[in-house]
């Protein structure tokens, strides 16, 4: 009994030593605030995943709009990132057939630009042909590791897009106005000729007929047209 | 552990860690209340890491223990860890800064004077406020055995008591 009356008593003594509510309190609020907050790990860990994050979604985005948008043409400063993304787009095509895919899209985009050029009045370079031809001439190499079926198939694709091309040799002829406009693209133009000639160089059979003819013919225009101006010049010449 | 089950942990040993600094840096309130929110705060850090199989009031108590321990040992740095641990219940002043009455000191005084084992078990269940399931967990003893323990150790406080 009596040791029970001392346990109590030790307990009371115990109860004295209790910790104020009020510090009970505060550190359970600081607690809480602490589940609430990150570590300073965790919050440098979620800002560095957030740059990261950034970065790449930045990247991707620049990316995207390099390689889909229009207003990304030759001598644009993300041009480049748009042909670092089609050299990807190469090596990751593992198939003939996908290679020989991929290779024509980047032809036909070649294309695309050199219309939203004219289109926008800007000089069609040299190099841009130069572009074009050196895609052509991939496409040319993707489509001979084709099976007969295939091959024909993408060369009669190839075969379209060289034409629509060479035909706006002439269309951006024909829009050319002043004697000294059409000078200057005829001069244009005949470097781009010649840049074309390269890749009719190693075509073969009735296709390279087909383009030699038609360069021929737009060698002849040229010849035409700088002989009657060498005439018109001679008249104003004279009158004054 | 999840972290989100600390608070709860907190609640149920909080008086107890409490008490356990406050009688170990004699009674100084805002001292035990300092080493109190700090090991709190690395059981907190710790508590992922907490393997539920083990009694939760020794795995408190151990960090507790430890940080009491490098407290202490930063104050007097010159002194052996296992001297500081053993003297832990040896100070003189604790006693007035606990505001106690003559007759508790007396009690407690008495309590000093026992095997140092009954001591520590009447310490730990009626000081600190421990139950016998946590120490039995805490000492590896049955809670029969302890009950025992403290019957016993309660009637040698008592022929202390009646002797002075």
């Amino acid at each position: 009994m009596v040791e029970w009356i001392l346990g109590r008593k030790l307990n009371k003594i115990g109860q004295r030593s209790n910790p104020d509510r009020k510090f009970v309190h505060a550190l359970e609020k600081k607690i809480l605030g602490r589940m609430a907050t990150p570590s300073r790990m965790a919050r440098l860990l979620r800002v560095a995943t957030g740059s990261i994050a950034s970065t790449i979604m930045l990247c991707a985005g620049t990316g995207a709009y390099a390689y889909t948008s229009d207003v990304v043409l030759p001598t644009h400063p993300l041009y480049s990132v748009r042909q670092a993304i089609e050299k990807t787009e190469d090596v990751l095509a593992f198939t003939p057939e996908k290679k020989a895919d991929v290779r024509l899209r980047h032809a036909r985009r070649r294309l695309h630009e050199r219309f939203l050029l004219e289109i926008h009045e800007r000089p069609v370079t040299v190099e841009q042909v130069d572009q074009f031809v050196k895609t052509m001439d991939g496409v040319m190499e993707a489509n001979g590791k084709l099976n007969e079926e295939q091959r024909k198939k993408y060369d009669d694709l190839a075969e379209k897009l060289e034409s629509t091309y060479v035909s706006s040799f002439a269309n951006e002829r024909d829009t050319a106005k002043s004697p000294q406009e059409q000078k200057k693209s005829d001069s244009l133009m005949e470097s781009q000729e010649a840049a074309f000639q390269q890749h009719v160089d190693r075509l073969e059979g009735e296709r390279k007929e087909k383009y030699q003819g038609v360069l021929r013919r737009l060698e002849q225009r040229r010849a035409l047209r700088e002989g009657r101006s060498a005439v018109e010049e001679n008249s104003h010449t004279e009158k004054e | 552990m999840d972290r989100q089950d600390f608070p709860e942990f907190y609640r149920k040993n909080v008086q107890r860690i409490y008490r356990f600094l406050y009688y170990r840096v004699g009674g100084n309130k805002e001292l035990a209340q300092d080493l109190a929110q700090d090991a709190f705060l690395k059981a907190y850090e710790a508590f992922d890491r907490y393997d539920p199989s083990r009694s939760e009031s020794s795995w408190m108590y151990t960090i507790a223990r430890n940080h009491l321990i490098n407290y202490l040992a930063k104050m007097r740095p010159s002194v052996d860890l296992e001297e500081i641990e053993n003297t832990l219940w040896d100070r003189d002043d604790w006693a007035v800064k606990a505001e106690l009455s003559f007759d508790e000191t007396r009690m407690l005084e008495a309590v000093k004077k026992l095997p140092s084992d009954d001591a520590d078990l009447l310490r730990k269940k009626y000081l600190e406020g421990w139950s016998y399931e946590d120490i039995a967990n805490a000492i590896g003893k049955t809670e029969g055995a302890l009950r025992v323990q403290a019957h016993r150790a309660l009637k040698q406080l008592r022929k202390i008591l009646k002797h002075r």
